[in-house]
């Protein structure tokens, strides 16, 4: 690595491992959220609320996936922001259709990850 | 360099504090809200010297936590980088418009990281030693006056920003490709009179107000813009909404010489200005180039050199 020793690229390197090991680990709370959030993107009374905390932790997990070697992750997280985004901009009632579909690839990938830890 | 890293995410705090360490940045605060940041500023014994701040967070985002960094004596000039995971204009223009002087973008990229972080400490040691030259001079009357062709700082005027943030905030544009950039420089040559004729803090004062006059011509534009000496300021912005030459020129003099809005006390001037035609990156160049600016520039001395008036090439000609 650039303007670094090699005993501290390799304490670095290691230190990125750790961090890698417990953003698998916390995929599985991550996936459990995500699915109380689905169920309340059912009922029109707590679906808008719903997409805010969906784009909130998508939002997190686009920013995160990319340094710990998830990163169709981190494009699906960014993918169902983005689409969020324009939802919430858009007319009432929203249309969480397409939400629900990028939340269940999402959840997909999420999953295939924990098992193949 | 002491720093404080402000991220609502745990493992983003990690890999930050992970990477400045192993790079020898190893006197890293971490903040997990801006209100904890703000908790961690003000009990610090010591000031810190470079803030990243997370544009989005829950409760205090990180532009919020900018403008309150800013309005801190201690911190008007410390750099802050801004860390966005995202790629919307609007959040990148409230953080520069802020008072951010850089960005890195999520995922990290290390060497990136690096280099801002880098190039934050090389603005923070310089502007310590200007400081300590300040603070060694024996009265601020006896400094000297800086020359006509050193830009001056323009502070608390909406969409103005130092000449090196103006370039970081054109690289982030470019490298999103959001929309065409344009640029196009603006010449008062009058203000060669006023810097002659007034203090250091008179000039400011004058340059300040031409700035908000320009600010306020532009306020549709959602433009940024940058005083880089000589009596230039470069304006940046999307470019099918910056206004041409011809379609500001009569306001915005009309505006200038309204005393109200631009005021000298120790030189009595009229003023004019030379708007230069907009410029725009070209087809060949990389997604970094920012030789577009230095060529607002060339076309605002075209205008010049057609009404008798040139001040050297580029905008290297008014570095200081």
């Amino acid at each position: 690595m650039q303007g670094m020793d090699a005993d501290k690229s390799a304490v670095l390197q290691a230190g990125l491992a750790r961090i890698r090991e417990r953003f698998i680990s916390s995929l599985d709370d991550r996936i459990e959220e995500f699915c109380a959030l689905s169920e309340r993107l059912e009922d029109p009374a707590t679906e808008e609320s719903a997409c805010l905390e969906i784009r909130a932790q998508a939002h997190k997990l686009h920013g995160i996936c990319g340094s710990v070697g998830q990163p169709r992750m981190g494009a699906l997280a960014a993918q169902l922001e983005q689409h969020i985004d324009t939802v919430i901009a858009g007319p009432r009632p929203l249309n969480t259709d397409f939400v629900d579909e990028l939340l269940n690839a999402l959840l997909d990938e999420m999953e295939q990850s924990v098992d193949a830890s | 360099m002491k720093i404080l890293a402000v991220d609502d995410d745990e493992l983003i705090r990690e890999i930050l504090s992970a990477t400045l360490e192993a790079h020898g940045y190893t006197d890293v605060t971490l903040a997990e809200s801006g209100e904890d940041a703000l908790q961690k500023i003000a009990a610090s014994p010591t000031p810190f010297e470079g803030f990243m701040f997370d544009i989005q967070m829950p409760g205090m985002d990180g532009t919020e936590l900018c403008q309150h960094v800013r309005q801190m004596e201690a911190y008007r000039n410390t750099p802050v980088i801004m860390i966005t995971a995202m790629n919307n204009k609007e959040y990148v223009d409230r953080a520069f418009m802020a008072g951010a002087t850089d960005y890195v973008t999520k995922p990290f990229d290390t060497t990136e990281l690096m280099t801002r972080i880098r190039l934050a400490d090389r603005l923070q040691a310089e502007a310590r030693k200007a400081q300590a030259a300040q603070a060694a001079a024996p009265a601020a009357a006896a400094a000297p006056k800086p020359p006509f062709a050193t830009p001056v700082t323009v502070k608390d005027v909406r969409g103005v920003v130092k000449s090196a943030a103006l370039d970081n905030y054109v690289l982030l544009m470019l490298e999103q490709k959001q929309f065409a950039m344009g640029a196009f420089a603006i010449r008062i040559p009058e203000l060669e009179q006023v810097h002659a004729g007034s203090d250091i803090e008179e000039f400011t004062y004058v340059v300040t107000d031409v700035a908000e006059v320009i600010s306020d011509v532009l306020v549709g534009a959602q433009a940024f813009l940058s005083y880089i000496g000589g009596g230039v300021f470069v304006c940046v912005g999307a470019k099918n909404k910056l206004p041409t030459a011809d379609s500001m020129h009569d306001e915005f003099v009309m505006m200038l010489n309204d005393p109200d809005l631009v005021y000298c006390e120790e030189v009595a001037t009229g003023f004019s200005a030379q708007i230069g035609e907009i410029a725009a990156p070209k087809l060949f160049e990389k997604r970094g180039d920012l030789r577009f600016l230095d060529r607002a520039v060339e076309k605002l001395n075209e205008v010049s050199s057609s009404t008798g008036q040139r001040s050297g090439n580029g905008r290297s000609a008014f570095a200081a």
